[in-house]
Order: structure tokens, then C-alpha cells, then sequence
């Protein structure tokens, strides 16, 4: 074998890899997902109540997490392609849970910085989630949404403030970047 | 010294199985016909390569039932994804030789 069919051959292993990661894009659906549900959270910390909020997502985040769960189930036999489920399905507890846990135990110390101790977790998810699916810029901007939720939680806003301006920074962004990953796997094919 | 095409095995160092094992990489299985669509190849050649490499122990093939339609689900051994790994630091030695 000499050096231009190695250099051909890494080349095609680059290309069916391209294509395979691309049928396995798994970052769009989630984030429209829930960022639909992160501005239905806006709407019911304003016109509700804190306590409402907390409802909406004890029922909401399993609801979405299972939404997830079930369309790439689906995705992956209508498509023929499964990809590794573990770790996805382990940081979406993760998040649902931590968000809740993390929320709980700030409580006693600051309600402000409480309110934005899920969106801290939740960037953090995402961040990770990022990092696995290889889209590094939405992991910076996932980033951002946790220094963002930092500093709202250590200002002079209310909770409810500190809840509705994240819920809806977040829902703003994810449905953004959810639409943008769809267009530009579709684009990229 | 070695040359690096000598450490090449050659039920991996072929094209078509190559990559095969490069979609099953990426995935946690693939069935039959992603695979013949995604690289382009016939029922029987698809059947042929696949045979060579659960032959070799570095493919597993579980056939199952959907909606009572027989469905080939095809997913890489550990013995698969390292003899993949291996056959790129080959090709990716050889390259750097002429470098």
C-alpha cells in the first residue's frame, strides 16, 4: 500500500464518518423540545405563581425527558441507526433531578439565587451534552447560559424575576439553536 | 525496521469492510440496510463483507423480528473496534513516513 491509497482510504473513513454522525444528530429535538417547555415555565411563574413553577416542571421534565427518550427510540428503528443511549438518557436525569435536588438544598440559604440554580444545572447538562454530540459553539453558549443564571442569582432581582427572565432566555436560545441544528443537518447531508 | 503496511490485517484492509466497521464505530448498532445504503453496496455484497468480519469475531449479527418483518441488526465487537483502531494508526503511520 503506498501513501495515496492510505491518504484515499482515511479520507473515505472520514467521509462515512461525517455522514453517520450527521444521521446521529441528536441535539436539535431536545433543545426545541424544551425550549417550548422553558417558556411555558415563563408564562406560569408570571401569571401563576413560584409554587406553580415548581409544579409545571415536576410533571413537565419527566414528560420531556420521556418525549426524548421515546423520539429517538423511534428515530433509531425508523432509521436504522441506534446510537449510544446511556449517556444522553444519564445526563437527562441528571439534569431533571439535579435541577430539583440543587434548588431544594439553596433554598435555605438564598430564594434568589435558589431561582437560578436549575438554570445553572441545566447549562451545565447541556454543556456536557454539547461536548458529546461535538458542537463545541453550543457548548460555549451553554456555558454562557450558566454564568448568565449565576449572576442573575447573585443580584437584587426577586425569585420570580430571577425565574421568568431566565425561563425565557433559555426557551429564546434553545428553540433558536434547535431550529438551527435541524436546518444545518438537513443542509449538510 | 517494520514497515508499517506489514502490521495490516487484511480482513480489515479492504474498503468496503473498513467501512463498515467505521459506520459501526459511530453507533451502538446499524441495521442491514442502513448499512447497504449509507455505503452503497448489493444485498450480497453487503451479506458477503459482513460474514467476513463476524467471521473474524469483530462484528456481532442478531437478526430480529419488527412488526413481524425480519430486521439484520449488526453491531461491532471489541476485538472489531480495536482491530478498526489499529488499521488507522497503520494507514496514519504510513502517511507520516512520507511526511
Amino acid at each position: 500500500m503506498n501513501h495515496h491509497e492510505a491518504t484515499t482510504l482515511l479520507h473515505d473513513v472520514e467521509e462515512v464518518r461525517r455522514r453517520v454522525r450527521l444521521d446521529l444528530e441528536g441535539l436539535s429535538f431536545p433543545l426545541l423540545l424544551f425550549g417550548v417547555l422553558l417558556l411555558g415555565g415563563a408564562i406560569t411563574v408570571v401569571v401563576v405563581s413560584g409554587l406553580a413553577l415548581a409544579v409545571y416542571w415536576a410533571v413537565a421534565g419527566p414528560a420531556g425527558g420521556a418525549a426524548t427518550a421515546v423520539y429517538f427510540y423511534r428515530r433509531a428503528r425508523s432509521e436504522g441507526l441506534e446510537p449510544d443511549g446511556l449517556l444522553p438518557m444519564a445526563i437527562g436525569l441528571g439534569i431533571i433531578g439535579g435541577s430539583f435536588l440543587v434548588y431544594a438544598l439553596v433554598l435555605r440559604v438564598d430564594a434568589t439565587f435558589a431561582a437560578a440554580t436549575p438554570f445553572m444545572v441545566v447549562a451545565a447538562g447541556y454543556t456536557v451534552f454539547a461536548v458529546v454530540e461535538r458542537e463545541l459553539r453550543f457548548a460555549g453558549v451553554a456555558v454562557g447560559l450558566g454564568l448568565t443564571a449565576t449572576a442573575l442569582g447573585l443580584s437584587a432581582l426577586t425569585p420570580m424575576a430571577v425565574s421568568a427572565t431566565l425561563s425565557v432566555a433559555y426557551g429564546v436560545i434553545f428553540i433558536l439553536y434547535g431550529l438551527t441544528f435541524r436546518r444545518s443537518t438537513r443542509d449538510r447531508r | 525496521m517494520s514497515h508499517p503496511s506489514n502490521g495490516l490485517d487484511d480482513t480489515v484492509h479492504q474498503r468496503t469492510r473498513l467501512g463498515i466497521l467505521t459506520v459501526l464505530a459511530e453507533a451502538r448498532r446499524a441495521d442491514f440496510t442502513y448499512l447497504k445504503t449509507t455505503l452503497g453496496l448489493s444485498d450480497g455484497n453487503l451479506s458477503r463483507h459482513l460474514q467476513v468480519l463476524a467471521d473474524a469475531g469483530y462484528v456481532e449479527i442478531d437478526k430480529t423480528f419488527d412488526n413481524r418483518k425480519s430486521r439484520t441488526w449488526v453491531s461491532l465487537t471489541r476485538q472489531g473496534r480495536q482491530a478498526l483502531s489499529d488499521e488507522l494508526d497503520h494507514l496514519r503511520a504510513l502517511i507520516d513516513r512520507v511526511r
